[in-house]
C-alpha cells in the first residue's frame, strides 16, 4: 500500500483552474501564477510538488508536498522501486530513461506495490525545488 | 571530524543483503525491489537512493535499515577529495568525485562539503547529498 513519510517541504497554495476535478490528488502540480498551482499537462512542465488533495472550488488552499516522501499517482505502466520519474501529460508519475533531456527529473519510485493501471497509488521520494531535466 | 545534521530519512527500508558488517556504515545504497536497498556495487549501473546510516541488527535479510536520501550525512571517501567537489558512488558504495561532462554514464548525487582529513579510501567525509532527483554527470 502506498505511504507516506516525513514531508520537510510544504507548500501551501491556491487551486487553479481545473483542479477541482475528481482525481486531483497525488497528481504533479505547477505554478499558473504568484500563489496559484494548476495540474501539470505536459510532460515538459516544471512540477513543483504533488498535490495532497482534491479542492472543492476553484481559491481554495491546498496542500502541496514540494520534498518529501508521498504518495503519487502512476501514470499507465508498471514502475519499479528505484525509477526515475517526472510528470507526463496528466501529471502523473511516468518513468523516463535517465538519457531524456526534455523531462524535469523530481523523484524517484520508492515502492510500486504492484502497480500497473494509470491512477494508482505508489509511494515516491520527490523533490521539486530546483527542477533539471534528466540531461 | 565528519558530522551530520537535517536529514530526509526513507522510511519502511529493508535489508535486501546482509547488511550487518561494520564496514556497510556509511556507503551509499539503491533499490533493488520495493523498499528493499543492497550496496551500491556498480558506479554506472546503481542510482542510489541514499547513505546507510547504522549496519543492520542481524545479516538476517529484511532487517530494517535507516537510510539517508536527501540531508547532510557522514559518507565514506573513495579517494581523496576536496570540498565542492561532486560526488556519486564508486563500484563499491563509497564516495568518488565525478566531472561533469567526463562521466556522463555516472550519477552525481552530492557535494563534499568537508573532508576533515579524509583523503583515503573508507576515511568519512561529510556530504550533502540529494538522492531524490536522477541526473547524470552529462
Amino acid at each position: 500500500m502506498a505511504m507516506e513519510g516525513r514531508l520537510p517541504l510544504t507548500l501551501s497554495a491556491k487551486a487553479g483552474t481545473g483542479l477541482t476535478a475528481g482525481g486531483a490528488a497525488f497528481k504533479f502540480v505547477k505554478w499558473a501564477s504568484e500563489g496559484v498551482v494548476v495540474l501539470c499537462d505536459a510532460a515538459t512542465d516544471v512540477p513543483c510538488g504533488v498535490v495532497q488533495e482534491t479542492p472543492a472550488a476553484e481559491g481554495d488552499a491546498v496542500l502541496v508536498v514540494a520534498v518529501g516522501i508521498t504518495k503519487v499517482q502512476a501514470a499507465a505502466g508498471a514502475p519499479a522501486a528505484n525509477d526515475p520519474i517526472g510528470t507526463d501529460a496528466n501529471g502523473q508519475a511516468a518513468v523516463y530513461a535517465v538519457t531524456d533531456t526534455t523531462v524535469y527529473s523530481v523523484g524517484r519510485v520508492i515502492s510500486a506495490d504492484g502497480i500497473t493501471a494509470a491512477g494508482g497509488l505508489i509511494t515516491a521520494a520527490v523533490n521539486c525545488a530546483a527542477p533539471a531535466r534528466f540531461a | 571530524m565528519a558530522f551530520e545534521n537535517q536529514q530526509l530519512r526513507v522510511p519502511g527500508l529493508v535489508a535486501g543483503e546482509d547488511l550487518s558488517a561494520a564496514a556497510v556504515q556509511f556507503k551509499f545504497v539503491y533499490l533493488s525491489g520495493d523498499r528493499t536497498v543492497k550496496l551500491c556495487d556498480s558506479a554506472t549501473i546503481h542510482q542510489p537512493i541514499g547513505v546507510l546510516q547504522a549496519p543492520a541488527a542481524t545479516s538476517a535479510l529484511g532487517e530494517p535499515v535507516s537510510v539517508c536520501a536527501l540531508g547532510i550525512t557522514k559518507l565514506q571517501a573513495d579517494e581523496s577529495l576536496a570540498a565542492g567537489e561532486l560526488i556519486g558512488t564508486s563500484a563499491d558504495g563509497q564516495a568518488a568525485h565525478y566531472t561533469p561532462g567526463g562521466d556522463i554514464t555516472k550519477y552525481p548525487v552530492g557535494q563534499v562539503i568537508e573532508v576533515a582529513g579524509g583523503t583515503t579510501a573508507t576515511n568519512l567525509i561529510t556530504a550533502a547529498i540529494d538522492c531524490l532527483t536522477l541526473r547524470r554527470a552529462a
